[in-house]
């Protein structure tokens, strides 16, 4: 999980502190729309990738204990 | 902590002396992200001093704005943060952090430059996503994809 927020976060300060160090081509509340519209995105679908993944590998564990007991 | 503070002062540092860096001076980054994105694109770029790279129609530019510094940046401070609980040698994180983040950052810039250069030649525009928001929201989707994905993989081989 940490591996997922810690960038996340650091890319947010980073993209949305980016006014403050010079001025965008696009307007501002157009910045943030599209800025956070996306990472929720990214968000999204690495949370579910993540929760198939785990979907797929646990019912192989007990299988295994009963063919070895 | 001591070098996550550091790594991020001196991002910032390097960040501002190479606010109005030239395109001479971001070589060292678009000219890699360049010669890839040709690979990808099967596009020649050319390039013109003191501007950047142009496409064969030129109507699409490579400018130092497009060099992705900033990325470079986020990707390093990314790894320090996640890492430096883990790592005994704190200077060789901070290496090793800035050689996969360069190694990141012209893979993730070349896939963005070829998805928006596609994107710009065939007019693709959805309602309120114009042109120039679509392209900025092909950015935010692509590098920060591509840091997840990095940031996921190096977590499950770096032991904890």
């Amino acid at each position: 999980m940490k591996a997922l927020w810690v960038p996340v976060v650091v890319y947010l300060v980073a993209t949305l502190g980016v006014p403050l160090l010079h001025p965008l081509d696009a307007r501002f509340s157009d910045h943030v729309i599209i800025v956070l519209g996306c990472t929720a995105l990214v968000c999204a679908t690495q949370r579910a990738l993540g929760r198939r993944r785990v979907g797929v590998m646990a019912p192989v564990s007990p299988r295994v204990q009963d063919r070895d007991s | 902590m001591k070098t996550l503070a550091f790594t991020v002062a001196g991002a910032l540092g390097l960040k501002l002396w190479l606010r109005d860096a030239g395109v001479e001076q971001l070589q060292w980054l678009l000219k890699p992200t360049v010669l890839l994105s040709e690979v990808l694109s099967q596009t020649p770029f050319r390039f013109e001093a003191g501007v950047g790279y142009l496409d064969p129609t030129q109507t699409f530019q490579v400018v130092p704005a497009c060099s992705g510094l900033n990325f470079f940046f986020i990707a390093v401070v990314s790894a320090v943060a996640l890492f430096s609980q883990r790592v005994v040698s704190q200077s060789l994180l901070v290496a090793a952090s800035a050689v996969g983040a360069f190694a990141l950052t012209v893979l993730a810039n070349a896939l963005r430059i070829t998805l928006a250069m596609a994107v710009h030649l065939h007019h693709v525009s959805f309602g309120w996503l114009t042109a120039p928001r679509l392209h900025e929201a092909i950015g935010v989707l692509v590098y920060l994809s591509m840091l997840v994905l990095a940031t996921q993989l190096l977590n499950r081989r770096v032991p904890a």
